[in-house]
């Protein structure tokens, strides 16, 4: 290490020129030099306090206070001080998780592909997306920018860089071009029909998939306003996925646009395969097997917004969130590798090919669709579309007594609009 | 008549005062029936080339009476949708 390089590393710099109180204790791994065993606890110095010494190198895990640690920094044995961060299912687990970095080794990045997130905005200050944000539109009257996080943490899983991290939380379709309508306000709350506005702005752009994380109270059946709209932007020739929903993991909670018929709808799964217990299942009320896919969707470290703080924030330029909502833009990312491997893919071939690709989970239809999508096959698999829509696997129990549609539910004041939840 | 749920139109007729936010189908030319629409005193606020459909604000009264034109196929609540993660 160069001698001028200094021993506190940088992020545990900033830490400490936030902290108020002198005698708080802050999470350090020290590097010492190798001949020095006896520094290795700490020991004499105030305002430490040793925890764990590693034998296969010569770090230490301490807990120590800012004075301490300026101490510590003096003493010639210590070579580098660094915080001790918490860790996270990453976006970097995920990628290689569905095969993504399998297709970035043949080239396939998304060059050329175009990707609208309609959601509740894009920061277009984060590095991670610089240079390919091709355009931007708010329909809510809040303005532009994203004052809650979830559209720019959609966007980076979808197509973000990782530029802000040197690659370590690359998105899936790291060089897709972005298209951001901003259709849900800072409270991530919005109506039906900005959402069907902001469809038609990305269709109206040319996008060739549109990513919405977002849904209404369920069961639906398809036919409401918004499914319609995202089926007919099926029908222009764009790709669309749409998040199951988070009401899991009772049956029959799948609401609209989820419950469209032609849109790829997608449920969410651990890094270990298994269903996420949130994941809305199917089936719709008209008695269609949904979701289609799962992907991952549980603790995904992604972009962040600036001035936000939506999910478990990592650092100044990623956050942690999880639902459906984090599983579909990984599924709007592969399409676009996938369309990036077999340009002019139609929706219906995009959808056959992540379908009959994807790794059975060991989980019933209504839970898994046909199972995790792994990118790699679908891009290399030649499927045909399927000539009929798939049918449930047998006989289907109605849908509770007293099922009004969701949205109707609202309107009459028997459902409250949901709170975010803990 | 158009296709309406039933527990709408109920909570129409119980609340014809009251402002809500509804999406319409239509058949024939949109623009045409944005002006229609707009000639009743209708708030439009949104319309949907793709589908034909058009978001308004209206009474539930004025709803009601909407539901007798000819050229409305449906109309269903302008419910709220979230964000899908956290």
């Amino acid at each position: 290490m160069a001698d001028s390089e200094p021993k506190i590393t940088r992020g545990l710099m900033r830490s400490l020129n936030t902290v108020r109180n002198d005698e708080q204790l802050m999470p350090i791994i020290v590097r010492f030099s190798p001949d020095h065993r006896v520094m290795r606890s700490g020991e004499g110095i105030v305002g430490v306090q040793h925890v764990h010494s590693f034998h296969l190198r010569p770090f230490a895990h301490m807990m120590a206070t800012p004075r301490a640690i300026e101490r510590l920094a003096d003493n010639p044995d210590v070579v580098r001080i660094y915080q001790d961060l918490p860790v996270y299912a990453l976006l970097d687990a995920s990628t290689p998780k569905i095969g993504a970095p399998r297709l970035w080794d043949e080239g396939l990045m998304g060059e050329g592909t175009r990707i609208a997130i309609v959601d509740t905005g894009i920061d277009p200050e984060h590095p991670d997306f610089e240079g390919r944000i091709a355009a931007t539109t708010d329909l809510t009257s809040e303005g532009l920018g994203d004052g809650n996080g979830h559209g720019t943490h959609c966007a980076g899983i979808a197509a973000g860089s990782g530029k802000a991290c040197g690659g370590t939380y690359r998105g899936v379709a790291p060089a897709a071009t972005i298209y951001a309508a901003k259709v849900l306000r800072a409270n991530g709350q919005g109506m039906m029909s900005t959402v069907m506005a902001g469809v038609e702005w990305a269709v109206d752009q040319g996008v060739h998939i549109i990513s919405l994380s977002l849904g209404g109270p369920g069961p639906g059946d398809g036919s409401d306003a918004l499914s319609e709209i995202c089926d007919a932007a099926v029908a222009e020739g764009i790709t669309v996925v749409v998040a199951a929903g988070n009401d899991g993991p009772n049956g029959y909670t799948i609401g609209s646009p989820g419950c469209a018929r032609n849109v790829i709808t997608i449920g969410a799964c651990n890094d270990d395969d298994r269903i996420a217990h949130f994941s809305s299942r199917g089936p719709t009320t008209d008695g269609r097997v949904k979701p289609d896919v799962v992907l991952p969707g549980v603790d995904i470290v992604a972009p962040r917004a600036g001035g936000t703080s939506m999910g478990a924030v990592v650092d100044e330029w990623y956050t942690s969130a999880s639902g459906t909502s984090m599983a579909t833009p990984h599924a709007a990312g592969v399409c676009a590798l996938l369309l990036q491997a077999h340009p002019g893919l139609s929706p219906a071939h995009m959808k056959a090919r992540l379908m009959e690709t994807a790794v059975d989970l060991g989980a019933v239809p209504y839970a898994q669709g046909r199972g995790r999508v792994d990118a790699w096959s679908a891009a290399h698999t030649d499927v045909e579309p399927p000539l009929e829509p798939p049918t449930g696997p047998g006989p289907i129990p109605g849908p509770p007594q007293g099922c009004l549609p969701g949205a109707l539910r609202v309107l009459l004041g028997l459902n409250p609009p949901r709170q975010d939840e803990d | 008549m158009p296709d309406i749920d039933a527990a709408l139109s109920k909570a129409l007729r119980e609340h014809p005062n009251d402002l809500v936010d509804l999406i319409i189908h239509v058949s024939g030319d949109l623009s045409q029936r944005v002006q229609a629409l707009e000639k009743r005193n209708v708030e439009v606020r949104r319309r949907f080339r793709l589908t034909g459909a058009i978001g308004i604000r209206c009474t539930g009264k004025t709803a009601l009476s909407l539901a007798r034109s000819s050229w409305i196929t449906k109309i269903e609540a302008d419910g709220p949708v979230r964000a899908l993660g956290r």
